[in-house]
């Protein structure tokens, strides 16, 4: 630090008062230095003038004295004239001695001082003692005086100034040092008061418009802080979907070539003719239905969550019962958690209402999501559906519980984001795409309720799914579980076959969906006309009367959304329904807009179709409707079953199944015995499936079992397990099997 | 009590010393009141200490910050060179030259009073600004 900084800060570090008082103290110090400076020589001019009129006094006395005493020789006249002198000169008394020096008389004023100057005069006869007032004591009452006002002038100056200058400097800094300081702590709305025209008005504006300038500075800074922000996190979230989105590709390169591989392979082996006999084409034509399905079901996944990312996702309400779709939930997954050797219990809760109004198809959807995550993520133990109602909220629980791989904080963050599952390992591992439950629970919101997750690391997780019931007050609530309550033929089993009569008019470019059209319909009795495009198509439809026309959408030469358009033009009033595969619920209503009467996605279903078309087509007079088994979970396919009408109805295939089961299980045996295992779990497969699809749930369990034993190459338990297939099979009989 | 407010006691003491003396013509109350301040200087015996120790037994007796100044000076507390200076001009005005520095003890006690109503003393500032503690 050098000198003057120490100077500097030296003075000022003692300078503890406010700015009132030091600008007091400074001009205090000036004043009384100054006042001293200039009255000092005043002063001393003053007291040599006084000390000379004193001497000049003393010598007109003496003078005054001497005339005296040698021209008056009366002594009463010259008593007069001293009283005379004594007055004018301010004279304390004159003692008059003679000349013997013996005191003769004494004149004195009325004041009587202790100090005084004298001088001594003398005359003819007499000597003068005359006494004056002290002079050097006049002096100093003089600067007693003097110095007495200027000290005490200057302490109540000091005082009046500090409070002018308290007033005019210190209460405006002082109001602008509290503003300040008030505003520095977080009140930017204060300003400072303008009303001031001098300096501190001056500052005070300044200052107003600089904290103005900040304030707008900052709120432009907070805005351009807002968008960078935002463009961060919207960069971030970009950045972070397009690796979902390439994480989710890479899973579904994977997902989808799985199941296409099995269907290629197993098509081509069936194409050429490698099939080891009929059960090896049926076995081999099971995979291709099964992958085919779980493509349809990964594409449906993938529709889904378009609509949900669109808000597009919307519920369908209608009447239903939740027994039924737990059931047939539990129907559908129970052989996937036996093959894992699983239990797979389901507890109701009662009581719960028979009927609940909501979406049936996403209510199924969320429980078979939640319900196979379960079984995916689960190893051994157990999973549960808990199923309870609460009558106050009107919401029904649906509660999943396992004892899977479970996961941590971190996993059950993102897990209902999209494209994301728990960890990046879980696909390779577990399979799935990571779409189920972000669409599951888009779902819950949608039907006004939600889904919760919980979780334990290596110990479990608990999904709770709550949805609206809509239960009407009055309607019938289950208190004990009956088996009807528990019976799901009706809702398996909804459509009936019939034989319609009409004609059709199919018009789609695709030889294959030509084909598979025309080959699902004929069967039911409908006359089909085929058409490559859509100006054929419409050549066609206005020449001849069909009852009905099927048209695809997108065509070469004309597509579906204009053929439909000239149809009307023409006044043609007969259905058309559409054929496409986008599945978009806005496109769809395009083409009900557009003048098509329904709107079919493929891939056709050919139940979808035929209760569609029935609407349209009148049944056949000579064929009575007939109940057939169409479970889409099964392993019968839908051509099978439509072919059923060269068989009898479903109690002459449960006899003939029935027939049958003996010599399966004695060629299982057989098979295994030679080590024929592939050949074995394909007959294990038929058993499941064909099983399941005649209410033989007994045999489909058994038949799980003896898979999963089998795979794992434990022919103890496999054997075991036949026997008790055998010992099952007088069961399997109609008399005696009421399930 | 602190230094200040001495200051401002012993100015108004200094004030009515004055007037005493100019009154009754007699300067032995300004050098009783010079001893008294030379004592105090040199014993270091000040009345604000000792009533500070009084007060405060492990207080200290001084009323400023130190000085950052590095010198030998430093060790010198400046109210007791402060003690002299003002005794030392008392005398010089009384004893030395009495015509001419007649208004010397006036003005030291105006000044007295100033530095005890304000807080701030010049004599005090320079004494730090030099060096002393």
């Amino acid at each position: 630090m050098n000198r003057k900084n120490k100077l500097k800060k030296n003075l000022t570090g003692n300078w503890n008062g406010s700015i009132a008082i030091k600008i007091t103290a400074v001009t205090i110090w000036a004043i009384l230095v100054l006042s001293f400076l200039i009255i000092t020589p005043f002063i001393s001019e003053f007291e040599e003038s006084t000390l000379k009129e004193f001497t000049w006094q003393q010598h007109q006395v003496e003078t005054a004295i001497k005339k005296l005493y040698t021209t008056i020789p009366n002594e009463k006249k010259i008593n007069k004239e001293l009283d005379k002198l004594i007055k004018q000169f301010d004279i304390l008394y004159i003692d008059l001695f003679d000349k013997n020096k013996h005191f003769e008389r004494g004149i004195s004023s009325p004041d009587n001082h202790p100090l005084s100057s004298n001088i001594s005069a003398y005359t003819l006869n007499h000597q003068l003692y005359i006494e004056f007032p002290s002079l050097r004591k006049s002096i100093n009452m003089q600067r007693l005086t003097i110095g007495s006002a200027v000290v005490g002038f200057s302490v109540f100056f000091s005082l009046f100034l500090f409070l002018l200058n308290r007033k005019i400097i210190h209460e405006p800094f002082n109001s602008i040092k509290n503003l300040t300081q008030r505003i520095s702590h977080g009140e930017n709305e204060l300003r400072f008061d303008t009303e001031r025209t001098d300096e501190f008005g001056i500052v005070s504006k300044f200052l107003n418009d600089m904290l103005d300038t900040i304030k707008q500075n900052q709120a432009e800074l907070e805005i351009k802080n807002r968008k960078l922000t935002a463009e961060i996190r919207q960069r971030e979230e970009a950045l972070a979907a397009t690796q979902q989105k390439s994480n989710f590709l890479a899973n579904m390169s994977h997902e989808i070539r799985t199941p296409l591989a099995s269907i290629i392979g197993y098509s081509e082996r069936i194409r050429f003719g490698k099939a080891k006999d009929k059960n090896d084409e049926i076995r081999m034509l099971n995979i291709v239905l099964e992958n085919s399905k779980h493509l349809l079901n990964l594409i449906n996944d993938i529709l889904d969550l378009s609509k949900v990312e669109a808000n597009k996702l919307n519920i369908e309400k209608n009447e239903f019962s939740i027994l039924k779709v737990i059931e047939h939930v539990r129907k559908l997954l129970n052989e996937r958690a036996l093959e894992k050797n699983i239990k797979f219990n389901i507890n109701y809760q009662l009581p719960i209402p028979e009927k609940i109004i909501n979406d049936s198809i996403r209510t199924k959807q969320i429980i078979i999501n939640l319900a196979s995550n379960a079984i995916r993520f689960t190893h051994n133990g157990k999973v549960e559906i808990n199923v309870t109602y609460d009558a106050i909220s009107d919401l029904l629980s649906i509660c999943v519980i396992d004892s899977g791989i479970g996961m941590n904080e971190t996993e059950l963050q993102k897990l209902f984001m999209p494209f994301s599952q728990a960890n990046a390992s879980i696909s390779p591992k577990f399979g799935g795409t990571g779409l189920g439950l972000t669409i599951s629970k888009r779902l819950a919101e949608l039907m006004h309720g939600d889904i919760t997750a919980q979780s334990i690391k290596g110990l479990g997780s608990r999904f709770t799914c709550l949805i609206k019931a809509g239960y009407v007050s009055g309607e019938k609530m289950i208190t004990e579980l009956s088996k009807k309550d528990l019976e799901i033929s009706e809702y398996e089993r909804p459509v009936t076959d019939i034989m319609l009569s009409g004609k059709l008019l199919l018009i789609e470019d695709t030889f294959e969906i030509q084909q598979l059209v025309k080959s699902y319909l004929e069967d039911y009795g409908i006359e089909i006309d085929t058409a490559n495009n859509g100006e054929i198509g419409l050549d066609l439809a206005l020449k001849n009367n069909y009852d009905l026309i099927l048209m695809d959408i997108q065509m070469p030469i004309m597509d579906g959304r204009e053929a439909i358009q000239k149809l009307r033009q023409a006044n043609y009033t007969k259905p058309v329904f559409a054929l496409t595969a986008d599945a978009i619920t806005e496109h769809t209503d395009e083409f009900i807009n557009l003048g098509f009467t329904k709107a079919l996605t493929k891939p056709i279903v050919i139940n979808d179709l035929i209760k569609s078309i029935k609407e349209y087509i009148p049944l056949s007079t000579d064929c009575s409707e007939k109940e057939v088994i169409t479970n889409k979970s099964s392993n019968i396919v839908p051509h099978t079953l439509a072919n059923k009408h060269a068989s009898d109805d479903l109690s002459d295939l449960t006899e003939k199944y029935r027939k049958q089961l003996p010599a399966h299980i004695r060629d299982l045996k057989s098979l295994i015995h030679d080590n024929k295992l592939d050949e074995a779990l394909a007959i294990l497969h038929k058993f499941k499936g064909v099983g399941g699809s005649l209410g033989l749930p007994e045999i489909t369990e058994t038949a799980g079992i003896i898979a999963n034993y089998l795979k794992n190459g434990n022919l103890d338990e496999t054997y075991k397990c036949l026997a008790i297939l055998e010992m099952e099979y007088p069961i399997v009989n109609p008399q005696t099997k009421t399930s | 009590m602190s230094e200040y407010r001495y200051l401002l006691i012993i100015g108004i003491f200094l004030w009515a010393l004055l007037g005493y003396s100019a009154y009754y013509e007699s300067t032995v109350p300004l050098y009783a009141f010079s001893a008294y301040l030379i004592f105090e200087a040199l014993t270091n015996l000040r009345l604000t200490s000792l009533l500070k120790r009084f007060n405060k037994p492990q207080g200290t007796t001084q009323y400023a910050p130190k000085s950052n100044h590095e010198s030998r000076l430093s060790e010198i507390e400046a109210g007791r060179v402060f003690r002299i200076i003002i005794a030392a001009l008392i005398y010089a005005s009384i004893a030395l030259l009495p015509d001419l520095l007649w208004f010397m003890p006036w003005f030291i006690a105006g000044m007295l009073i100033m530095a005890g109503i304000t807080n701030i003393c010049p004599m005090h500032m320079f004494l730090r600004w030099a060096g002393l503690k």
